[in-house]
């Protein structure tokens, strides 16, 4: 597991430490067996091709997608939301359409539409939350409408840490005739993804959030929608034929995994799948919410501590954001690291959720199963060393 | 363990907590606004330049401790000096934080940042306000750009 010496690390939200069956897969990949998948023509590249295509089923497996043509790999979550924006909605989207995100969205899940909206002439739209950070149900159903084309939500908030019911209103999304987008980022390392139950159309997350390596992550697209996706990026592997003035596309999912991928990087993303599914989600939920239950008690206990979203140690998955009376966010997180705890201090690249709390920064401590009750602890323990530093 | 208190000491605390020349001037030529991406923070320098001197000079906005009192260091050291000189002290601030100036008698209380070199996620805060008075000075010498 990564060592991060002495420091209590509590930024998992940001990244995720890595196990050591993902570095031996990312180690074995470069040490013996690197070499180029769907073009060779010797046993390795076979070899090594079967193992990157069965890492697909495997991720098919992991959110219950009916396929694994269903599943492509790109570079993380980010990509994967871009290449929904302009591999789907650019050819589907017209002036006069909507797309509806909420405030709470991550910049992955939010500038993409913007820039959607800037080229197509469609308008963008806000569902606000209440204060424990659910989405405001009646505005979200008087917000869809027949224009309504995109809606596209995060699953799990990266700053309040709550859950969003996605399955409940995505009959209502359907109904209008839009399709559903689902930032699973942070969600996909506390909780198992069932795509089909939450009835998303499209569904990205990253590998490095989730124990695996950095550089990969996977969008699941509905074989239907896919069919009717373009791709965004061309060039060696995803043709079918080449000649002087033009080509033919491979079918879905080759069809958007142009150019040599990050090879390593999915057999990690496979054996860092492997390394949840041994763990299993009860277990891992269980540890999760100790520690929470340890540090959001403990952070309501400190005078001058405000959490943002609920204040139930159970309504937050791994993830907490607090401010400290009036001291900025830097200021908190600077003394946290020298007394060696790694937290997030800033606008968490949620700049609209910070202004919908009302605030320009917050500190976020985000936790794993890997994080022990002394992490904990030492970060209680540093955050009154502030109050008396900065008193 | 890096002493924070090094850091947070007595001096740099009290410029943040009762920034000099902090609020909108009442006539300036002048102002530039900045924000940190790493964390959303806003400043506005407002200057009053005339024949090449600041005459005056003010801050606004809502930061950290480190860019409120580098903000306010910064107006003392800089206000009724001439452009070439505001120049230079500029560009030693920058030096010092980088840890590539241990002495100058010119940066007055700004010294004590010499300490941000062991903070380096902190160095774009104390950066900030001088950078918005850069662009200021050098609008100031050539024009708008």
């Amino acid at each position: 597991m990564t060592n991060y010496g002495s420091t209590a690390y509590l930024d998992n939200a940001a990244t995720s430490p890595t196990p050591p069956e993902v570095i031996k897969a990312l180690e074995q990949y470069y040490e013996q067996q690197k070499v180029n998948v769907h073009r060779g023509m010797y046993q390795l590249s076979a070899q090594v091709t079967q193992q990157y295509e069965s890492v697909r089923v495997q991720v098919a497996h992991f959110i219950k997608a009916a396929s694994e043509q269903e599943i492509i790999f790109t570079a993380g979550a980010t990509a994967a939301l871009n290449l929904v924006a302009f591999g789907y909605g650019l050819s589907h989207l017209q002036a006069g359409d909507e797309i509806l995100v909420s405030v709470l969205e991550h910049h992955s899940n939010l500038v993409p539409w913007q820039q959607l909206a800037r080229l197509t002439g469609a308008k963008l739209r806000f569902i606000g939350i209440n204060v424990a950070g659910n989405l405001d149900q009646a505005q979200l159903f008087s917000l869809l409408n027949s224009h309504t084309k995109i809606v596209s939500l995060t699953l799990l908030s990266n700053v309040l840490g709550n859950y969003l019911e996605i399955a409940k209103i995505a009959p209502r999304v359907h109904a209008v005739g839009a399709i559903l987008v689902v930032d699973a980022a942070q969600a996909v390392a506390h909780l198992p993804i069932a795509v089909q139950q939450l009835q998303a159309d499209f569904l990205a997350f990253s590998g490095h959030k989730m124990f695996g390596p950095t550089g990969v992550g996977v969008l699941y697209g509905r074989a239907a929608l896919l069919r009717q996706m373009q791709p965004t990026s061309f060039g060696g592997e995803m043709i079918e034929q080449v000649n002087y003035q033009g080509a033919t596309f491979l079918p879905a999912p080759q069809k958007f995994e142009a150019g040599t991928p990050n090879i390593a990087g999915v057999l990690g993303l496979g054996a860092a799948i492997s390394y949840l599914e041994q763990i299993g989600f009860a277990k891992i939920k269980q540890q999760e919410q100790l520690l929470m239950q340890q540090l959001l008690t403990g952070l309501l206990e400190i005078g001058g501590i405000q959490v943002y979203g609920s204040q139930r140690p159970e309504d937050h998955i791994g993830v907490v954001s607090f401010n400290l009376d009036t001291i900025h966010a830097h200021d908190v997180a600077t003394i946290l690291d020298t007394f060696g705890v790694a937290v997030r201090a800033g606008h968490q690249c949620a700049q609209p959720l910070m202004r919908t709390l009302g605030v320009e920064s917050v500190v976020r401590a985000s936790l794993a199963f890997t994080n022990q009750k002394q992490d904990i602890q030492r970060l209680l323990q540093a955050i009154l060393a502030v109050k008396e530093i900065l008193s | 363990m890096i002493d924070v208190r090094q850091l947070y000491q007595r001096i740099i605390l009290e410029h943040a907590h009762h920034p000099h020349h902090f609020g909108i001037l009442d006539d300036y030529n002048y102002q530039q606004v900045l924000h940190n991406p790493d964390c959303g923070d806003t400043i506005v320098v407002f200057a009053q330049i005339n024949d090449q001197i600041l005459q005056q000079v003010s801050f606004k906005g809502e930061g950290c401790i480190i860019s409120q009192a580098s903000a306010s260091m910064m107006t003392d050291i800089v206000i009724a000096q001439d452009l070439a000189a505001i120049h230079q002290s500029i560009s030693d601030f920058q030096q010092l934080i980088m840890g590539k100036l241990s002495a100058s008698k010119k940066l007055g209380d700004a010294i004590v940042f010499s300490n941000l070199q062991q903070f380096p996620t902190r160095v774009r805060c104390a950066a900030l306000a001088w950078h918005a008075l850069q662009a200021i000075i050098e609008e100031a010498q050539h024009g708008k750009v």
